[in-house]
């Protein structure tokens, strides 16, 4: 959802220079009105935003969900062991070694 | 470069020392209580603080690496010159980092990497792509970051002490080096959230008493378009002295503007993009989080404070030049030259001058805390990951078999060599900037930095995009931006008395767009590369790309061989120690005190773990790191983040 709503934030700054640039020939709109302006504009976007992912985004999720679960049962005993914060292999990658002394801090 | 300005004032009573001596106590005292706090046992200990960190850390410690003195000196000083436009840059900030903490970071976390030339790596094969990334990166943290820090704080420290540029430097250094060498990625992300209050409640203390000094915010806008120098030679055009027009518009004339609104929107946030999202310092702070919420969180809190930069260091810096305009705003080359030492102007004095001369005895020494704590903390979070990068990355390559303590032996040694050659460029970065330093950082930033931005969201994105695209797209970009940068500097970046001799059809294009060019022609580039040969197999792509960033299948690392082949080594000098040291105890007597001390101090033991076997590997990598996030608190995080979206569209809007 966020970068969806990060390309929407672009959309809204460009509409809100559309807007800044119009207030510098006429001076008419003070400054927190179009900070305002700018907010609404954000919010009917996002919602926009929030339709079309509901609308759209519902369908392909679901053939994806049985695999997912066959997978998620073999593996979730495994899981308590990374998410203990202090097991020291709870993030073990391939190239780092393990060692148990109190290394070097930098 | 002396500064014979007559009323410098050296900080030199009791009540500015005991505060600054107060400041060193807090700090070493927090940076000691979070070394016996963590575990620094493993390597992911050491390197990512045991990935422990609860988001307020994550959030202050992103904050306290990025905003360092460079931005105290360089906004403060591009803010006195041409007005607030400079801020976009810390607010187009707000976005990149939601973009950083929903999109990146669960793809670096998944795929379980420490560094991002790791990450390349793994999701291109091969090791050119990694080892240019890593060379770059060291080239852009020496050129742009360190040396434009120490620079910003011996100026700091020469304005308020009086002291000679160098020895200003060498002493930051010394001290920054200590700070560096005692403390842990832990003990630099909490001692960070020191140093972020330290910076806040001086700077607004600062700001409160500059805007006492001007007379209010309304006056600063009434009165900075009037500040204008008293002495102008006879043939230096009028643009030169005056205060732009469009001073308190953050969106400027695509044409004519200093900053115009297409790059400020779109240029910015490919550099920003590069800066929070594919860099070391940054996503390193974000790895050592404790869940992917806590990414978030620390995402939305160092937003929020990005929001105060404008406000802290932009504002005083225009309040600077409205008090001062003969010295802040000075465009006589001589005078200019006795005022701060370079006749191109004194823009940069902007913020110092303020501290010294606006700020109360006591208070003085507060400021010089704040920018040692701003200087201390993005320099200390950048040799430590400038260290991550050259020892996991380049040293591992020359030296496999290299084990814990050489590595953290050449990790101190690369820190040395760094601050050397730094210290042996700030002659140049006086020399090059106009006066503006942040835009000399950022122009550097734009020549080099899109293509690799682009290369990183598309190796996030897409999943046809493979190790040949990526090279000859980085390759081709880096050719693009050396033929900006070299002639730019070869001829200069000019003034405004003296315009560079530079062609228009090289220097003419804002760099900013030149950012936005280079970006979608490197992404072209490896499109087209990537599309005309063969792709890369999903069985290698798990957990690497954004679309599998759940996917619980089984990783075949496109970088196994090199991986096997270093534990290999590591193994076989196992081997070989342990054979020489069972000769060895019986000859060897006591070690000598010294070097007890020094590697105590240093934290190198002499023990080390063996490598582990195979079968332990195997075991390791079937445990997958965890990126799942509980409901509640993800929607929570959600809403936050779009709660802070629309404070910061509304600022922007305000401005506009």
């Amino acid at each position: 959802m966020g970068k969806s709503v990060t390309v929407v934030h672009w959309l809204l700054l460009t509409l809100g220079l559309v807007a800044a640039q119009a207030e510098k020939a006429e001076q008419v709109l003070p400054n927190w009105l179009t900070g305002i302006i700018a907010v609404g504009v954000f919010f009917f976007l996002i919602f926009v935003t929030f339709l079309v992912n509901k609308a759209w985004c519902e369908t392909p999720s679901k053939p994806e969900a049985v695999p997912i679960e066959y997978a998620m049962t073999n593996v979730s005993t495994r899981l308590d062991a990374v998410r203990s914060i202090d097991d020291p292999n709870a993030y073990e990658n391939a190239i780092v070694h393990q060692t148990d002394e109190k290394a070097t801090e930098m | 470069m002396e500064n014979t300005t007559a009323n410098h004032v050296t900080i030199n009573n009791p009540a500015d020392i005991s505060v600054i001596l107060g400041y060193f106590m807090v700090v070493i005292a927090v940076g000691i209580w979070s070394t016996f706090r963590t575990d620094r046992g493993t390597v992911g200990g050491y390197f990512l603080a045991g990935r422990t960190m609860v988001w307020w850390p994550v959030g202050t410690s992103l904050f306290a690496s990025n905003i360092g003195s460079g931005h105290f000196v360089g906004l403060a000083g591009t803010a006195a010159a041409s007005g607030i436009a400079v801020g976009s840059f810390e607010w187009n900030a707000l976005f990149i980092v939601l973009l950083l903490g929903w999109v990146f970071v669960p793809v670096y976390l998944t795929a379980g990497v420490i560094t991002m030339p790791q990450y390349l790596k793994k999701r291109f094969g091969g090791s050119r792509i990694s080892l240019y990334l890593s060379v770059i990166s060291l080239f852009l943290y020496i050129f742009t970051k360190i040396s434009v820090d120490m620079f910003s704080g011996a100026v700091f420290i020469q304005q308020a002490l009086g002291w000679n540029i160098y020895v200003a430097v060498i002493a930051l250094l010394c001290i920054t080096a200590l700070y560096t060498v005692t403390g842990g990625l832990a003990a630099l992300m909490y001692t960070d959230t020191v140093q972020t209050f330290v910076i806040i409640a001086g700077a607004f203390v600062l700001m409160g008493f500059s805007f006492n000094e001007v007379g209010g915010y309304s006056a600063l806008l009434d009165k900075y378009s009037l500040s204008l120098p008293s002495q102008r030679g006879f043939n230096i055009s009028e643009q030169c002295y005056t205060p732009r027009g469009d001073a308190f518009h953050l969106l400027r004339d695509p044409m004519t503007g200093d900053l115009p609104w297409p790059g400020v929107l779109f240029g910015i946030a490919i550099i920003g993009s590069w800066y929070w999202c594919t860099d070391q310092v940054i996503v390193q702070r974000c790895l050592a989080a404790r869940s992917l919420t806590h990414v978030k969180a620390g995402c939305i809190l160092c937003g929020y404070l990005k929001l105060l930069p404008m406000f802290l260091m932009v504002f005083p810096g225009m309040i600077s030049r409205v008090l001062y305009p003969d010295e802040v705003g000075c465009v006589e080359p001589s005078i200019c030259t006795k005022v701060c030492g370079t006749e191109v102007g004194c823009s940069n004095i902007a913020y110092p001058k303020l501290v010294v001369s606006v700020m109360p005895t006591g208070l003085r020494g507060l400021m010089l805390a704040v920018m040692l704590a701003a200087l201390m903390s993005s320099l200390a979070s950048i040799f430590n990951s400038s260290s991550t990068l050259f020892t996991m990355d380049i040293w591992t390559r020359i030296r496999p078999q290299a084990r814990d303590k050489e590595l953290m032996i050449i990790g101190r040694v690369w820190i040395l060599c760094i601050v050397a050659i730094s210290i042996c460029w700030i002659p140049v970065v006086q020399a090059a900037q106009s006066g503006q330093l942040f835009d000399y950082i950022q122009s550097v930033t734009s020549y080099l930095a899109p293509p690799i931005a682009a290369v990183f969201f598309l190796a996030i994105f897409m999943k046809r995009v493979n190790e040949a695209g990526a090279f000859w797209g980085l390759m081709g970009g880096l050719v693009m931006g050396l033929c900006r940068m070299v002639p730019e500097f070869a001829y200069g970046s000019g003034t405004c008395l003296k315009p560079s001799n530079c062609p228009k059809l090289i220097c003419g294009v804002h760099y900013l767009y030149f950012a936005v060019l280079l970006f979608f022609c490197t992404a072209i580039l490896v499109l087209f590369v990537s599309y005309n040969t063969p792709p890369i197999d999903d069985k290698h792509l798990h957990r690497l790309v954004f679309t599998l960033r759940h996917s619980k299948e089984e990783r075949v690392d496109l970088d196994w061989e090199e991986v096997e082949r270093g534990r290999k080594a590591r193994r076989e000098a196992d081997e070989k120690e342990t054979v020489v040291t069972e000769e060895d105890q019986i000859e060897r007597g006591d070690r000598s005190i010294m070097m007890m001390i020094i590697g105590w101090f240093c934290g190198i033991s002499d023990t080390q773990a063996p490598e582990p076997t195979e079968e332990e590997v195997a075991e390791a990598s079937k445990q997958l790191p965890d990126i799942s996030e509980d409901p509640l608190w993800k929607y929570l995080v959600n809403a936050n983040a779009l709660i802070m979206m629309s404070v910061a569209v509304y600022f922007w809007g305000y401005y506009a």
